[in-house]
């Protein structure tokens, strides 16, 4: 057993391996090879704690594997694999680095038993990361970056601040549940939160995921806010304040992915609204509950990213996917269309895949937990999420009116990507017992009730109902080029304005100020001159007969008054 | 299919899928769950208000691509660079 064991170390070796392979068949097969020995590190270790060493004075552990940490390593390792062959076509080498090191971050992550490990792989997520939109090479991908660097980064330094004051409160930086009160806890919660996109801290992903590349924002999808979910379980189980945080989470977003044109967006948006699923698991925290937290992150990371190959494949063939652009595409992209179906489905929470198995359980949990209003606003963001992602999404870009787009189906390895995802998203769906025995809670729990069957396909097909009565009343037909302001329009136009006028005040008042300091200065100076100068009193040359004179008159004054 | 088939078609399968609901023994966790059809009916009366605040927001919210340009990638051209177009007849 070596020292520094982590799978992430496999990733950071093969990414700066890759620069020095020819680009082409033996980096593709380096990086396709990356996941499995990853995952090989971790695949039949006993549960426990490697990699330990103290680091001056603080207690290290690079690979924890549990129950927890290893269902998400593997959930990871099989997204890195996904996304990779996805990314197959790729000879930019900054985003197959960026890939790897990213995915590898994630991976470190979740094995990290304490927190000092958390942050560096924390930031190593955000760092590597940011690559994948800067690859897009446009000035608009830059400024996205940039903001989704200082905002990741920023969730880093938070979590950080909160690391040193729980290490100075407790003298442990052991990553392990933690009891919301303090400072130090508090900073991490919202460190973590930033990077689930809690509401309000939400922006950095509607911003960033659209400005990446077509492979890009399909390796985005997979990682970041999954990585914060499971931060969350491991550090805030049970935590009252994520019930509420979640309910708002899995709401907020479903006006905008009803009506943003972007489809990428809408994804994103949609993203959001299933992170609240999880944030509410999370903070209901019974062992049904976490375990269903942790079930619908991993069976997200496939069907959301079968939604986001889908029109990244779209993308890739028409070079658009905003709704405004598309329609028609079934014919030309059959088995992209298929996928997308598919991935809408789960998202839906459609009996047979992955959605229904896994947000059975955390709708199961408020139902039991009594906690009526929960599960009131979550069957009303599964309804919504039927009519934005299920129906709208597919129908933009594959159905709809022609408009004369012609496309060839997407590659091969976007479709061996999409299908990989797909039977993912349906074998677990019809066969849960694998994903169930990987969770960390042994709870005894079956979906496929009759009662749960029923209601979920009513549901389904009353959303849909909903959805075909606001089309007919056309809810959808004004279909425009435009974008729909967030909460990003506070700092990137008010607070940008309000700098501005501070800036034209702040600068009318610095030339006011230099007028006058210079008139002082100058005032002073010509003072200064008149005394000192070469007419000046104090620079005048004074004749040494004069001074003997003066020296006398003196002496002799002294004189006269002693003897008065 | 037309929309008003389609319509049509939806309201046939739910107005069953009420029906089906009286056929079993239903097991919800809350008392108004019992209610012939309450999934259905409150996942429609749901979507219709969220699809009205929807609308209030797009009207109140929506602006030109080019409203944030140049710090962001609305208004821009996918780089061509990223791309594969390739067409095919159909």
């Amino acid at each position: 057993m070596f020292e520094f064991m982590t799978p992430a170390l496999v990733y950071v070796a093969a990414a700066f391996a890759l620069p020095f392979i020819p680009n082409g068949r033996w980096r593709q097969f380096l990086m396709i090879l990356t996941p499995f020995a990853g995952a090989a590190l971790f695949w039949d270790l006993p549960h426990g704690t490697y990699g330990n060493f103290n680091l001056m004075g603080m207690h290290i552990g690079l690979m924890r594997v549990d129950a927890l940490s290893y269902i998400f390593g593997l959930g990871f390792s099989l997204a890195a694999l996904m996304v990779v062959i996805y990314a197959w076509h790729i000879r930019d080498t900054i985003q197959q680095v960026a890939t790897l090191l990213y995915a590898g971050s994630a991976i470190g992550a979740v094995f990290a038993a304490d927190l000092v490990t958390l942050f560096i792989f924390w930031e190593g997520t955000a760092i590597a990361s940011v690559f994948l939109i800067w690859a897009r090479r446009t000035e608009g991908a830059y400024a996205a970056g940039m903001r989704y660097l200082i905002v990741q980064v920023g969730s880093g330094v938070i979590l950080l601040a909160g690391i040193i004051l729980l290490y100075r409160d407790t003298g442990s930086v052991a990553f392990r549940a933690m009891e919301l009160g303090d400072a130090a806890t508090w900073a991490i919660l919202l460190a973590f939160g930033i990077k689930c996109a809690f509401p309000l801290l939400h922006n950095w992903l509607h911003d960033a995921y659209p400005a990446a590349t077509v492979t890009g924002t399909v390796i985005l999808s997979a990682f970041t806010t999954k990585l914060a979910v499971y931060a969350l379980a491991r550090g805030f189980p049970g935590t009252e304040i994520l019930i509420y945080v979640g309910v708002a989470m899995a709401l907020f977003p479903i006006a905008y992915a009803l009506v943003e044109n972007e489809l990428r967006r809408v994804l994103t948006y949609a993203l959001n609204s299933q992170l609240g699923f999880m944030v509410v698991g999370i903070g209901i925290g019974t062992p049904l509950a976490i375990n269903g937290a942790i079930a619908h992150a991993l069976s997200s990371i496939f069907y959301q990213a079968l939604l986001f190959m889908s029109i990244g494949a779209v993308l890739f063939r028409i070079g658009s996917s905003r709704a405004s652009d598309l329609g028609g595409l079934a014919r030309q992209m059959p088995w992209t269309a298929l996928f997308c179906i598919v991935g809408g489905l789960s998202i839906a929470a459609l009996p047979a895949t992955t959605g229904f198995v896994s947000k059975s359980l955390v709708l199961s949990a408020a139902g039991y937990g009594g906690l009526y209003l929960v599960w009131l606003a979550l069957i009303a963001a599964n309804a919504a999420a039927v009519l934005h992602t299920s129906i709208r999404f597919p129908l933009s870009a594959f159905f709809g009116p022609d408009r004369g787009l012609r496309a060839k189906e997407a590659p091969s390895h976007m479709l061996i990507a999409m299908a990989l995802a797909a039977a993912i998203t349906i074998g677990i769906g019809v066969y849960p017992d694998p994903l169930y025995a990987l969770l960390p809670n042994d709870v005894a729990y079956e979906p496929y009730t009759l009662s749960h069957l029923v209601t979920q396909l009513q549901l389904v097909l009353f959303a849909a109902l909903a959805f075909a009565l606001l089309m007919k009343a056309g809810f959808w037909s004004a279909r425009s080029r435009t974008i729909l302001l967030d909460t990003d329009w506070l700092y990137r136009r008010l607070l940008a304005s309000i700098l501005g006028i501070v800036s034209v005040f702040g600068g009318g008042i610095w030339r006011w100020a230099v007028v006058i300091g210079q008139r002082r200065l100058d005032h002073f100076l010509s003072g200064v001159y008149r005394a000192h100068g070469p007419q000046g009193v104090l620079a005048r040359t004074w004749p040494t007969g004069s001074m003997v004179l003066w020296i006398a008159i003196l002496l002799g004054t002294t004189l006269v008054l002693t003897y008065v | 299919m037309t929309g008003r088939n389609w319509i049509l078609l939806l309201a046939t399968l739910c107005i069953a899928s009420v029906l089906a609901d009286l056929a079993y023994d239903k097991h919800g966790y809350f008392a108004f769950e019992h209610l012939p059809g309450f999934h259905g009916f409150y996942a429609l009366a749901a979507s219709v208000a969220l699809g009205l605040v929807a609308l209030a927001l797009r009207a109140l919210l929506t602006r030109d691509l080019g409203y944030y340009v140049p710090a962001s990638t609305d208004a821009e051209d996918h780089p061509a660079t990223d791309l594969e177009r390739e067409t095919a007849d159909v």
